[in-house]
């Protein structure tokens, strides 16, 4: 079902299915690379029935996504608003493409905006925040293009392959946001 | 070999294990302090906590932290007549990276003025030394000026500003997060010792 606020120029953002998109989430972890840009920990393999419970259990906290291609359907990532302050009214943003062949292709962009939207205009945040890893410079360049500002980095915080980066934080007040759609 | 270094003692300030049964009255009375909420969660809706709330909190943190051994919890307590005046914590250390977020709290304004920068060294020295991290970092803001002097006397440097991310007094402030490297601070350390 189309919802105008959760869809864009590319992609929508649909609910989770804990079943059939849980199996897509695992063959998204299977590669590594895409757990290292996702993850400050240590990619790893998730046992299957632990993932559903722990979204099971969560769920009703999270407000996360399933990110859908418009041309066919297709799933290729998430997006969810978690650590939500309803007292500050702001919110952090985490998402991920799953699917190789998409990367750097306009998709986690497109869906980035919606989710913006969503939390602007519909959970009525004040402010929206991410953290990337300095080497994902793709991803930085991404949230540029949504709207977000470099705040600062912590530096040195995450260790990959030996060596260390710098952990990137990123946010959007609601006002930017409301600039940028009249600009 | 011999370590000289007293992890848990100072000159004013000794570090207890925190006790549930003892010390949540104590905290629960810290709670009406806004800035206290940041100590705890910083999602959480600035108000007073009862006992009972503090009490159960703490003792879901440990029993977590002892199984997870990542979680940190001291009680600070006044050397003179051991008096509990506040706590330090590393609520996460991430091993993996080697760093944490720190708070180190003083419930009463005048302990704090007169002692911050004191507990603030205890908790540098835990974190740095013993628990060997390569960095720590902890928020603060200008809604806390002592506290933030206190903690850029200590080397810390602001690192990220999160605009709007804090409300209190009927308005907005920025979240700063202040960074110290443990490489800075060996050297300003033994500096200070030598």
């Amino acid at each position: 079902m189309n919802n105008p606020v959760l869809t864009g120029q590319r992609v929508r953002l649909v609910a989770l299915d804990l079943e059939e998109d849980l199996k897509l989430f695992e063959e998204w972890n299977a590669d590594s690379e895409y757990q290292r840009l996702a993850d400050a920990g240590a990619a790893n393999r998730y046992n299957f029935k632990l993932t559903k419970e722990f979204f099971e259990k969560e769920i009703e906290d999270m407000h996360a996504f399933v990110i859908q291609k418009l041309d066919d359907d297709r799933k290729i990532g998430m997006i969810d608003l978690g650590g939500l302050n309803w007292h500050v009214r702001s919110a952090w943003v985490g998402i991920g493409i799953g699917v190789r062949e998409f990367w750097g292709k306009g998709y986690g962009t497109d869906a980035m905006k919606i989710i913006l939207r969503y939390g602007f205009t519909h959970l009525n945040l004040n402010r929206i925040q991410l953290d990337v890893f300095s080497f994902n410079e793709r991803g930085m360049k991404s949230y540029e293009k949504a709207g977000f500002k470099h705040e600062g980095r912590l530096h040195g915080n995450l260790v990959k392959t030996g060596k260390r980066y710098d952990e990137v934080f990123m946010g959007i007040l609601r006002r930017e946001w409301e600039a940028l759609q009249s600009a | 070999m011999t370590f000289t270094t007293q992890l848990f003692q100072s000159e004013n300030l000794v570090l207890q294990a925190y006790d549930p049964q003892k010390d949540a009255a104590a905290e629960a009375a810290f709670s009406y302090d806004p800035n206290y909420a940041n100590v705890i969660d910083w999602a959480i809706v600035p108000h007073p906590l009862t006992v009972f709330e503090v009490k159960k909190m703490r003792e879901d943190q440990l029993k977590k932290g002892s199984e997870k051994d990542n979680f940190f919890l001291f009680g600070i307590h006044s050397n003179a007549d051991g008096q509990f005046l506040g706590i330090i914590t590393f609520p996460e250390v991430f091993w993996f990276n080697r760093y944490s977020f720190f708070k180190v709290y003083l419930g009463e304004p005048i302990m704090r003025q007169a002692l911050y920068a004191e507990a603030l060294n205890l908790a540098l020295v835990y974190g740095l030394e013993e628990l060997d991290l390569y960095s720590l970092y902890t928020s603060t803001g200008e809604y806390e000026p002592e506290v933030k002097l206190a903690l850029e006397g200590a080397g810390f440097q602001e690192a990220v500003r999160q605009r709007e991310n804090i409300f209190r007094d009927g308005r907005y402030w920025d979240r700063v997060f202040v960074e110290l490297m443990q490489s800075e601070w060996k050297i300003r350390h033994a500096e200070v010792h030598s």
